[in-house]
């Protein structure tokens, strides 16, 4: 069977039986996603990198004693909440990406855009770090809000509750682009 | 659905986390309700506005996680590389190839168990059977027992050797084989049993005869062995055909003392001859082909038994090259392999 199709027990169980390209799969499946999550928390592209491979390699080392209960993307996300948590206690204030990837870009209508993705990169970041979790888990991760809740080690209730502020928030942050919300309404 | 429990899924639909019967209930609900609806729309809109741009990792990304993997993997405590061991030859036992492998190799290898090897060609152990094949009544009974006491009377034993007719015909018309004594000779036994208990006014002699001949050994032997203790005329021949009617019973080996007895108790008379011959014949498939042979050759100053002694011997000496076959053919139902009868 093709690794590409398997899902991702099956892949973690290939490479504890010494199965390296099911890791690689399991990497490109993921890498995406835990990359960003993990540079919308730190504005750090560098930081990031750096956070991300912490993740997978925090996988290989849980590999030997792991269960099959768990999904392994809520497995990489609560690896890379908990890294992000030591991360930020180290840390000064985040910085905007502004001067990250988003920085060069050119102007006219893709200026515009530009200018509502900052908008929106900002309202993220101002986002308290609860509401700031929910919301990358929900967005950026893609994570259903069981998973979130056992991610983030609060009730699925309360995971929604902080999901809702974090909506109403970003509104809030994006009243300019009213235009825009009406035309998406 | 009322706007408190639309306030409770209004996530969940936003994100298609609902069934399919809640998320008809809360369109239905929206259609009802203007609040409803302006609830969704705004975080419709939200959610499709605050979309984040997704930046692809490093380029070196996977080379260099894959690298810190390897150098992880070395380094990893002993505890943990065990486990990963443990778990990979756990992974390849639970393969249901590997199980069908090792349910076809039990399956071989028990019936290798069941297996022999084809006779006289590896096999170290010989088995001789002692005992005499059913068909064994089909050996030489020259002893015609005579139909009528008057018979008897007139023709004594030994004399009437020369005359008799072929052999196997005497053995057949004295002794039925057992292969044909079905249901009809045993109630014909039972029956003659029963007419010899109640006298019937037959000679003793000849009631057993006729009950020999039915094939009910057990009450013949009886009554041969009680001529035999009575003494008369028949005693030599009653002991004969108890010694007969033993072997029919229960093989070789207990006949050959009978037999013996025989010859030591009416010495020189035809019935001793006879139970020479009966006795060397036992011997021959019990495999003791030297006390056989000296049987034979005790035979062949007897008129009677010479010419059959001959044959037996010189089928003997044929025989003698491949004495390892001799259990074997032992071991063949003897209608078969059985050595010619003279």
């Amino acid at each position: 069977m093709n690794a590409a199709t398997l899902a991702d027990e099956a892949l973690l169980l290939r490479y504890q039986r010494g199965d390296r390209s099911a890791f690689v799969t399991l990497v490109r499946r993921h890498q995406v996603a835990v990359y960003n999550f993990v540079l919308r928390q730190l504005g750090s592209a560098l930081a990031a990198d750096e956070i991300a491979r912490e993740v997978f390699l925090g996988v290989v080392k849980e590999a030997a004693r792991c269960d099959y209960e768990t999904p392994v993307a809520t497995r990489l996300f609560s690896i890379a909440c908990r890294l992000m948590r030591e991360e930020r206690s180290r840390m000064p204030a985040p910085g905007s990406l502004q001067q990250g990837p988003l920085a060069a870009e050119g102007s006219g209508r893709g200026a515009a855009r530009h200018t509502l993705e900052d908008s929106i990169v900002r309202a993220v970041d101002e986002l308290p770090d609860a509401q700031k979790d929910v919301f990358l888990l929900r967005e950026v991760a893609d994570l259903p809000f069981s998973q979130i809740a056992t991610v983030t080690r609060q009730s699925e209730t309360a995971v929604k509750i902080q999901m809702q502020h974090a909506l109403q928030r970003l509104r809030v942050a994006l009243q300019d682009f009213d235009e825009y919300r009406r035309a998406l309404r | 659905m009322d706007s408190d429990k639309f306030d409770r899924i209004v996530l969940d639909l936003l994100y298609g986390e609902l069934d399919e019967l809640t998320t008809a209930a809360a369109r239905r609900h929206m259609d009802q309700s203007a609040r409803a609806r302006d609830i969704y729309a705004h975080l419709r809109a939200t959610r499709q506005l605050g979309v984040l741009p997704a930046h692809p990792p490093p380029p070196d990304f996977e080379a260099a996680l894959l690298e810190s993997e390897a150098r992880l993997l070395a380094e990893l405590p002993l505890r943990h590389r065990l486990g990963r061991l443990v778990s990979m030859l756990a992974g390849y036992a639970m393969r249901p190839q590997l199980i069908m492998a090792a349910l076809l190799l039990l399956m071989i290898g028990s019936s290798l168990m069941f297996v022999r090897a084809r006779p006289g060609l590896h096999s170290p152990v010989q088995v001789t059977e002692r005992g005499a094949p059913e068909a064994e009544v089909d050996l030489v009974l020259p002893l015609t027992p005579p139909a009528h006491a008057s018979e008897v009377a007139a023709a004594p034993l030994g004399a009437a050797q020369p005359a008799a007719p072929p052999a196997n015909t005497q053995a057949e018309a004295a002794a039925p084989p057992a292969a044909q004594l079905g249901a009809a000779p045993e109630r014909e036994a039972a029956r003659l049993v029963i007419a010899a208990d109640a006298g019937g006014g037959l000679d003793p002699y000849e009631q057993a005869q006729q009950i020999y001949r039915a094939g009910g050994y057990v009450e013949a032997r009886r009554l041969f062995e009680r001529i035999r203790q009575t003494g008369g005329k028949h005693a030599g021949d009653a002991a004969l055909y108890s010694a007969i009617t033993t072997r029919n019973i229960s093989g070789c080996a207990p006949a050959l003392v009978r037999f013996e007895r025989v010859q030591l108790a009416f010495p020189d008379s035809a019935a001793a001859h006879e139970a020479t011959w009966r006795s060397a014949r036992c011997q021959e498939q019990m495999g003791d082909a030297s006390s056989a042979r000296q049987s034979y050759e005790s035979l062949l100053r007897i008129p009677s038994h010479a010419r059959r002694a001959e044959q037996a011997l010189a089928s003997l000496t044929r025989s003698a090259p491949t004495e390892a076959d001799a259990p074997a053919r032992a071991d063949a139902p003897a209608g078969g392999n059985a050595p010619a009868s003279p």
